[in-house]
């Protein structure tokens, strides 16, 4: 027996061991496909802070103000980031580099999201452990190490916050569950810590912050309120609020902001409930009664004081003191009617139910089955599990970014709900084997014994009804297996033999399974997971690797066309202009052109300004003289657009114009959304699209010189192929402009603001053109 | 950082170092061989310096550039008839000369072709229909005699003695061609304009009706540009000006018999228009934090900060210092926060002393002189402003002992509660 409790320890090490490395090599077929670089638009901001960190050091990054983003705005760098990434890729460096490895800081970039993915397989079999058994928390940490919806953010170059704050999310869950089962003041003060990184490392750990919380009053309204939870939660929200409010993004928010004050008010519950127990015990039920009420009125009065003092406070604010995003979040159709700029990102839009299916693949099936399970032999943790997946779930139907908290609660409940259903069949098989040789009774009750500890039984009450509670004497003899201690597996173990004669000695009748039922449905299991690993890798291979900056299409003959077209664009303005030109653009590029072209920019990815970017908005719908000076005023240099027209790439700025004309229409009340469409409201740059539409610089940038291009590719003049019609003006002519690179597929083009006129010729000179012609 | 803003003055410095020596004037002629009608301006011209070359406007071994050089520093058009020029020179040769940086000083008079017609256009001037003369019946003077109501005596010189010198108590005497200016020109300046009882008129031509006629003082007799890239250009609607004849003439304005001064007016005017006087070079800017020589990398919000440059008045290749209190810093973040006068020292260093204002940001230096005469200074500099470190802010303020005091009691409270807790049972 203990051989095999060693031998059984030994292989849930090598199982963990083993998803790890799973997990951290699933993510790595963007480097074996691609090469090393950091993926898409935020990574690259990150890694460029990072950089400078290694470079700089600590308090450098932490003091940063950067002037080539945001001009002339420039951006407080330490103040307004999250740095728990970025200290955390920074110290990787450091550490390697103490040991003499000499790694680039890019190479520990690009890998530091698949590490910590498998942290995050551990931090879910720690949770899943804590709230039921071993067995379900190594599914579950299987299912995370490869669960496509995580994957999507953190393969290998995906060096987004992402990437380490799922990791700190389950990994603050664990803890907390810990504590809570255990109710130790050390498992606290590491739960307090592990929050702290969290805080650091991602704005959803407002999610956390209204989460426990609620778990707190459902154990409180539940009747489950013990010292063990105050000793999880107290702390929490006392050391946790100083901690985010010593993070400089997070700040004074932590404690005026509305996220954050339902923690103060569970905080506030907690002690009234203790108190009230407490007094509830020091006092007969007589004496109680009349306190009571006295407490009550004077309680009530008090707290109506206070309560408007605070409406108050909140009703002062016009979003009620939430920020923009969590409107979003608690009001789906706040952004589209409000911020635009919210609005306009993709991943905050709603996500359509296929990508459940997608994203999750059979785990979408299983979580409410986990749900269920949970609920059947409720726990503090399991009860905390339940929790987490119903929110995660709605804040997922919200926005599609969410989907990254869903997965982790997805697997576990799964998880939870897989382990009981395999206990009941292997269970019910061991019962089976020994039945020609043993005698009945006994054989079932062990069967019992091990489905009704695992909470999942068929009970003989109810035959063939949905998983009912296990009979009431096996559940007293596993009581005990129940994981209040996280060496519960020991304890179950050597409760089955009690378990046994307790359910002998009633003598209920228990029935296993059919073999052949079992066989089958085991078989059915081991094909519905085989199916998600081959899922999981189709997914993480084809789906999720493409770093988005180098984009590869099939060709006939099998091989791929690669379009590289924007690090061409962004080394030719690192060659060939001066260091301090600033450079205009849509906002999505602006994190990419100061990592990767080292030059100035007026908006970025971190959409902290409404009306800067408003601003570059107007210019680009404006029209050509207008945007100029619009351009000049800010000392633009240089102005490029992402076409995809000639290789029919789709998210270019034509597509992504209409955002501009809303968001420089929000500020600027002469864009006007209506003359950008069509009389029927349809928006298109062929002949029918509006005189505004076609003579915005926008159009003109996108399309100058096009006509004669698309002839050469498709034999007709002026053919789009993202939209698939024939533009709607075809000789595009630039005055104030001057295209200075445009890149192999065209899908980056370049242009030059040219500068005021030497001399202001009249208008009998004019023959010749406008202001442009005339550069010296 | 400095280097661009810097850049410009800074050619023009080394430019005007290496060429004030001798710069080299071409002069095109109608017709090479009346040269001596205008011997006294060019002798002039010689003596301040310039080696003056006079060819014919047809001569077919002209050329301006030779191997992407310029061979001249100046161009004198003294053919206002003349439709097209010999050997390499065209309207777009002229064009790229004045493009970069040199200057062009040109007359007509009232035969002025078409192709003269449409590089004045270049320069933003229009020049009136072909055959047009200036004429005035009350301000006009008699030479030799000969009443002539087309000999413009009472012109209004512009009062910026750097361009055109002065001030003179002789009339200009002027005959020609009208020019008109737009209305919101920015780089042109009338250095001769015309009395307001005159009027321009083709005599040959029928009047039209109602009559549209360039009249009174929207007439400019003689035009100076300075383009953006300070290379200027002197526009004269009247060739005759600068002829011998007329410097020397005596002429009755209204029964007063007096000298001209045309030559002193068409010589300054042209030195004016070769970069020789009026030249200004800004060099050496700086700044820094008051009670640090160190030129920084920018500054926190609320430093005091000084800033300095340099700005020299070269005349006659002489540099010697500048003088002037309308030179403004603005310091700019999308709008000008300080916009103030430069004080200057007398020795050509001019300086401020202010306060960042209390917003972080990357500002700029910004410099925009644009004194009519003189060549433009056009500065930028940009410099950061951060926020406090973290570690710069106040500490241990007064309003913020009632928190500390709390902040400690709780800890000594929560020591106490736990040390009796433990220990008295």
């Amino acid at each position: 027996m203990r051989l095999y409790a060693k031998l059984a320890a030994a292989s849930k090490y090598l199982a963990l061991t083993g998803i790890c490395v799973l997990a951290f090599s699933v993510r790595l077929f963007s480097i074996v496909k691609y090469e090393s670089v950091i993926h898409e638009f935020d990574p690259y901001f990150n890694y460029r802070v990072t950089q400078f960190l290694t470079k700089e050091g600590f308090y450098e990054m932490w003091n940063w103000f950067d002037d080539r983003t945001w001009y002339p705005l420039g951006r407080v760098i330490g103040g307004t980031v999250y740095p728990g990434l970025i200290f955390t890729a920074g110290t990787i460096y450091r550490i390697l580099h103490f040991f003499h490895v000499p790694i680039h800081v890019q190479e520990v970039c690009v890998l530091t999201a698949p590490l910590f993915s498998a942290f995050c397989a551990l931090a879910c079999y720690g949770l899943v452990s804590q709230a039921r058994s071993h067995g379900a928390g190594l599914l579950a940490a299987f299912f995370v190490a490869i669960v496509p919806s995580y994957i999507s953010r953190s393969v290998a170059g995906s060096f987004d916050n992402e990437g380490v704050a799922i990791f700190a999310l389950v990994n603050v869950f664990y803890w907390f569950v810990k504590t809570v089962n255990s109710g130790s003041l050390a498992d606290a003060v590491v739960l307090v810590a592990s929050y702290g990184y969290m805080v650091m490392s991602w704005g959803g750990y407002s999610f956390i912050i209204n989460l426990l919380p609620l778990y707190c009053l459902a154990c409180i309204f539940f009747g489950r309120l013990n010292g063990r939870l105050y000793v999880a939660f107290a702390p929490l929200v006392a050391l946790g609020t100083a901690i985010s409010c010593s993070i400089p993004v997070v700040g004074f928010n932590a404690v005026l902001m509305s996220e954050h004050f339902g923690a103060f008010f569970a905080f506030i519950v907690l002690h009234v409930a203790l108190l009230v127990s407490y007094v509830r015990r020091m006092l007969s039920t007589k004496h109680f009664v009349i306190l009571a009420s006295m407490v009550l009125t004077v309680a009530i009065a008090l707290g109506a004081l206070a309560a408007s003092v605070v409406v108050a406070y909140v009703a002062k604010s016009p979003t009620l003191g939430w920020t923009g995003r969590s409107m979003t979040l608690l009001d789906p159709t706040y952004a589209s009617r409000f911020v635009p700029i919210i609005a306009s990102v993709s991943e905050h839009q709603p996500p359509q139910w296929s990508s459940y299916i997608m994203d999750l693949h059979m785990l979408v099936m299983l979580a409410p089955a986990g749900i269920l399970a949970c609920l059947h032999r409720l726990t503090d943790a399991s009860l905390f599990l339940v929790l987490y997946g119903l929110t995660a779930v709605y804040f997922s139907g919200v926005m599609i970014r969410l989907m990254l908290v869903l997965a982790p609660a997805v697997c576990c409940l799964s998880a939870v709900a897989l382990s009981d259903l395999m206990y009941v069949l292997c269970g019910s098989m061991r019962c089976w084997k020994p039945r020609f040789t043993f005698s009945t009774a006994n054989d079932s009750a062990t069967a019992a014994g091990e489905g009704g500890g695992e909470g999942a039984s068929k009970a003989p009450p109810t035959p063939g009804a949905a998983p009912s509670p296990a009979a009431p004497s096996t559940k007293d003899a596993v009581a005990p297996s129940t994981p209040d201690e996280p060496t519960s597996v020991k304890k179950k173990t050597r409760s089955r033999v009690p378990s046994k004669a307790a359910a002998s000695a009633a003598g209920s009748k228990l029935y296993a399974l059919p073999l052949l039922v079992c066989g089958a449905l085991l078989g059915m299991i081991l094909v519905i997971l085989g199916l998600y690993v081959v899922h999981c890798i189709h997914a993480s291979a084809d789906m999720y690797s493409s770093p988005s900056i180098v984009l590869q299409s099939p060709r006939r003959d099998g091989g791929v066309h690669v379009f590289d077209d924007f690090r061409e664009a962004y080394a030719w303005l690192r060659h060939n202009t001066h260091p301090d030109a600033k450079v205009a653009s849509w906002w999505d590029y602006g994190y990419q052109t100061t990592a990767m072209a080292n030059r100035t920019v007026i908006v970025d990815n971190n959409t902290w300004n409404t009306s800067h970017i408003a601003t570059v908005g107007r210019a680009m719908s404006s029209s050509e003289a207008k945007a100029w000076s619009i351009y000049r005023a800010l000392d633009v240099e240089y102005v490029f657009v992402v076409f995809g027209g000639l290789v029919g790439y789709p998210s270019d700025d034509i597509n992504k114009f209409l955002w501009m004309v809303r968001i420089g229409g929000g500020v600027y009340p002469e864009i006007k959304e209506p003359d950008y469409l069509t009389p029927e409201g349809d928006y298109r740059v062929d002949a029918r699209g509006t005189k505004t539409m076609l003579n915005s610089l926008m159009y003109k940038l996108s399309y100058y010189d096009f006509a004669d291009e698309s002839q050469l590719s498709t034999g007709q003049r002026g053919v789009d192929r993202v939209r698939g019609y024939l533009i709607g003006k075809l000789n595009v002519k630039l005055n104030y402009f001057e295209e200075v690179f445009t890149s192999q597929h065209w899908m980056m083009r370049i242009y030059r603001v040219r500068d005021q006129p030497l001399r202001d010729p009249t208008s009998r000179a004019g023959k010749k053109g406008k202001a442009a012609n005339r550069r010296g | 950082i400095m280097a661009r803003p810097l850049l410009l003055p800074l050619v023009l410095l080394a430019a005007l170092g290496v060429t004030s020596a001798s710069k080299s004037v071409l002069v095109l002629l109608q017709n090479v061989n009346t040269a001596d009608k205008y011997s006294k301006f060019f002798g002039s011209l010689r003596d301040y310096g310039f080696d003056v070359s006079v060819k014919g406007v047809k001569d077919s071994t002209l050329k301006l550039k030779e191997y992407g050089t310029w061979l001249y520093d100046d161009l004198v058009l003294f053919a206002p008839q003349t439709e097209g020029f010999g050997g390499k020179i065209d309207r777009q040769v002229i064009l790229d000369f004045v493009d970069s940086g040199h200057n062009v000083l040109m007359a007509l008079n009232s035969d002025a072709s078409e192709s003269m017609r449409n590089l004045a256009a270049e320069f933003g001037i229009d020049v009136d229909d072909r055959g047009s003369k200036v004429y005035d019946h009350f301000s006009h003077a008699t030479l030799n005699g000969k009443e002539d109501h087309t000999l413009i005596a009472g012109g209004n010189i512009v009062d910026v003695p750097v361009m055109v010198g002065g001030p003179y108590k002789e009339p200009v005497l002027f005959r020609g061609i009208a020019s008109v200016i737009p209305g919101d020109a920015e780089l042109a300046t009338v250095a001769l304009g015309a009395p307001s009882t005159s009027y321009s008129h083709a005599p040959k031509q029928a009047m039209l009706e109602p009559p549209s006629l360039m009249v009174g003082s929207s007439i400019s007799l003689v035009t100076a540009v300075q383009a953006r890239n300070n290379a200027r250009v002197v526009v004269a609607g009247s060739l005759e000006m600068f002829t011998d004849d007329f410097f020397d003439a005596v002429v009755t304005v209204n029964g007063v018999s007096t000298h001209t001064a045309n030559w002193a007016f068409t010589v300054t005017l042209a030195r004016w228009a070769f970069q020789d006087r009026g030249v200004l070079v800004a060099s050496n800017m700086r700044h820094h934090l008051l009670g640090s020589d160190e030129q920084p990398w920018g500054y926190r919000v609320n430093d005091d900060v000084e800033f300095l440059v340099d700005v020299v008045e070269v005349d006659g290749g002489v540099p010697k210092p500048f003088a002037a209190d309308d030179i403004q810093l603005e310091f700019i973040m999308l709008n000008p926060y300080i916009r103030q006068p430069l004080q200057h020292d007398g020795n050509g260093t001019f300086s401020l002393r202010f306060k960042v204002p209390d917003v972080y940001g990357v500002f700029k230096y910004y410099i925009d002189y644009a004194h009519c005469g003189y060549s433009y200074i056009k500065l930028t500099h940009q410099v950061p402003v951060r926020p406090f470190k973290h570690n710069e802010y106040e500490r241990f303020l007064v309003c913020a002992y009632p928190y500390y005091a709390s902040a400690i009691s709780i800890m000594v409270g929560f020591f106490a509660l736990g040390f009796f807790y433990l220990y008295n049972k």
